[in-house]
């Protein structure tokens, strides 16, 4: 046992396991998308060229699975760092108030009949302000930054944007209400592929990766890493910074997908993942795959109803999540 | 060779003053003992001797450079430094623990090699801890926890130690082999060490320096022989203590 470790850490190939593994979960949850739906199709099709309406098929389902798997790695991939960051398990990159300001921004432009890129704008700047809101508050009179008074400065953020969003749903025609529920509960389905997402997930993950080893030593105490020899606070404001921006893209164009920012992350490491170089890329795969296959199951489970992914996500996450404690407990 | 000095050093912590233009040389070879009332500011004395706080006044200088000039990875080579009770909140196994200790000598994309691994088996191996290194550090005791510590202390190997109350929930054994081991371990050629401790025994056991946290700014420094006499000790804990002579040794005990 104690062998197989230092094997783990000494041989590339073996350190990289878990990641190859989870690609090769993410190449077959992008065919499941593709060969899943209405449509019967096979994977011949999909590879092949079929006629031009299975191409199309295949076009649409290509561009929702791409969305699908960006917002899950962007939730994922921020989850990973606001826990490090809070220095709290329980942390979601929801928790800070990002999803809040967003959803404030697209439940006004939806009040306001406005789609499309006027809706996603605004859930930005919505995402954006409440960044700048918390960060600041948190930070502010040169008081010192600690994870409890940025937790708290959030959550009571959050709670504000909770107060709106309900304000905003109480105010609103009944006709707009549906709309506004599904993107509150996580909605792909409006989306064409989002170049946007891919790429700022792709920026984050090449923005962490090397701090990394950092959060190992991080997530352990800021004395500690102080005196291992971890800048804490240019490291904490490099977290906050990128775990913010991912939370403002995934919200922004799918709006609240629950469950997969907090599960992910604790999911990895009940994998044996507790070293950030290996969490944060396997974080990235494992989310992706999860929000594709709950994606796929959300539009073909009721079909032709259509249910909010963010139901499958927590389905699906629940019980496997549990599994895995009680089995790590177990042992 | 003196590893760290102090020059005029002066510290408060909530408005009471810890030290008063302190001035103190940690050379190497030595072992040193903290001693002093809870809340008198031990640990904040410790934490400024680290450069994790900053001093009200005065200068820290490590092997005769300003420790506020140095980088904090140069400084986390040279210093080492053992916290009180800090529990894992996040799955880790104890070897993993233990190999953080090299994470000031790595560069941004280096693994940990072979070699590192050897320091930290090495360091599990001397505090007992070597069949536990697959264990999750949440499912360690207080005691193994500490040694644990201890171990990532060695793992790291700087130049000089310094420890908030090392022997904190060891039993009797593992006390005396822990102070045994840092002293053959951290305080030598090229080494010392630093330590906060309670027990008046082992400190006159164990180090040969000692420094005694007073309160309203009063520390008296210096060797064992000279600092360590019953009038001192009875006015640093406000309480009556008894000498008594046993086999050659020293030994004090409360009234």
């Amino acid at each position: 046992m104690s062998r197989s470790q230092a094997q783990t850490l000494a041989h590339p190939g073996r350190r990289y396991g878990l990641l190859i593994v989870l690609g090769a979960i993410a190449g077959a949850s992008f065919l499941f998308a593709l060969l899943t739906g209405s449509v019967g199709l096979d994977w011949q099709t999909v590879w092949g060229s079929g006629d031009v309406q299975q191409r199309l098929i295949i076009e649409l389902r290509l561009s929702r699975a791409i969305n699908a798997f960006a917002c899950g790695g962007l939730l994922a991939l921020a989850g990973a760092l606001l826990q490090v960051l809070l220095r709290n398990p329980l942390a979601d990159p929801y928790i800070l108030g990002v999803s809040g300001g967003a959803s404030v921004g697209a439940l006004l432009a939806l009040l306001l009949g406005v789609g499309g890129v006027w809706m996603t704008g605004s859930a930005f700047a919505g995402a954006m302000l409440s960044i700048f809101l918390v960060f600041a508050l948190a930070h502010g009179g040169g008081g010192s930054w600690t994870p409890t008074r940025l937790l708290l400065t959030g959550v009571v953020i959050a709670a504000g944007w909770g107060a709106l969003i309900s304000f905003i749903l109480v105010i609103s025609p009944d006709t707009h209400l549906r709309g506004m529920l599904f993107w509150l509960m996580g909605d792909l389905s409006q989306g064409s592929a989002s170049l946007a997402g891919v790429g700022v997930l792709a920026a984050g993950l090449v923005l962490a990766l090397p701090i990394a080893r950092d959060l190992n030593v991080l997530v352990r105490g800021d004395m500690r890493a102080s005196a291992l020899g971890v800048p804490i606070s240019r490291l904490r404001l490099q977290i906050y910074a990128i775990s913010a921006l991912l939370t403002a893209t995934a919200v922004t164009f799918a709006g609240n997908v629950g469950f997969v920012g907090l599960i992910v992350p604790h999911f990895m490491r009940l994998l044996g993942a507790h070293d950030h170089r290996i969490l944060l890329p396997a974080c990235v795969l494992a989310g992706g795959s999860l929000v594709i296959i709950a994606d796929t199951l959300a539009r073909t489970l009721l079909a032709p109803q259509q249910l909010p992914v963010g139901i499958v996500t927590a389905l699906i996450g629940v019980p496997v999540f549990l599994y895995l404690l009680h089995r790590n407990s177990a042992r | 060779m003196t590893l760290l000095e102090a020059r005029g050093l002066h510290i408060a912590i909530g408005g009471k003053t810890v030290c008063e233009n302190l001035h103190l040389k940690i050379e190497a070879g030595q072992t040193w003992g903290i001693l002093g009332q809870n809340g008198i500011g031990k640990t904040s004395l410790l934490l400024t001797l680290a450069g994790l706080r900053p001093p009200g006044r005065g200068e820290i200088l490590i092997q005769g450079r300003p420790l506020s000039r140095l980088h904090s990875r140069e400084t986390a080579r040279g210093i080492g430094v053992v916290l009180q009770d800090n529990r894992e909140l996040f799955p880790s196994s104890v070897l993993e623990t233990a190999l953080i200790g090299r994470h000031p000598y790595l560069k941004r994309w280096q693994w940990e090699d072979q070699a590192d691994l050897d320091k930290a088996r090495a360091a599990l191996r001397v505090m007992e801890l070597e069949d536990m290194a697959q264990r999750e550090v949440g499912t360690l005791s207080g005691g193994e926890h500490q040694r644990l510590q201890i171990a990532t202390l060695l793992t790291q190997a700087p130049a000089l130690s310094l420890l908030d109350e090392p022997i904190n929930h060891l039993d009797l054994r593992h006390q005396i082999h822990t102070l045994e081991t840092l002293r053959r371990l951290c305080s030598g050629p090229g080494r010392a060490l630093v330590m906060v401790l309670h027990d008046v025994n082992l400190a006159a056991r164990y180090c040969d320096h000692l420094l005694l946290v007073c309160g309203e700014g009063r520390v008296r420094v210096g060797h064992r022989d000279k600092v360590l006499t019953l009038d001192n000790l009875n006015a640093l804990y406000g309480y009556p203590l008894r000498q008594m002579e046993l086999e050659g040794r020293r030994f004090f005990l409360p009234e």
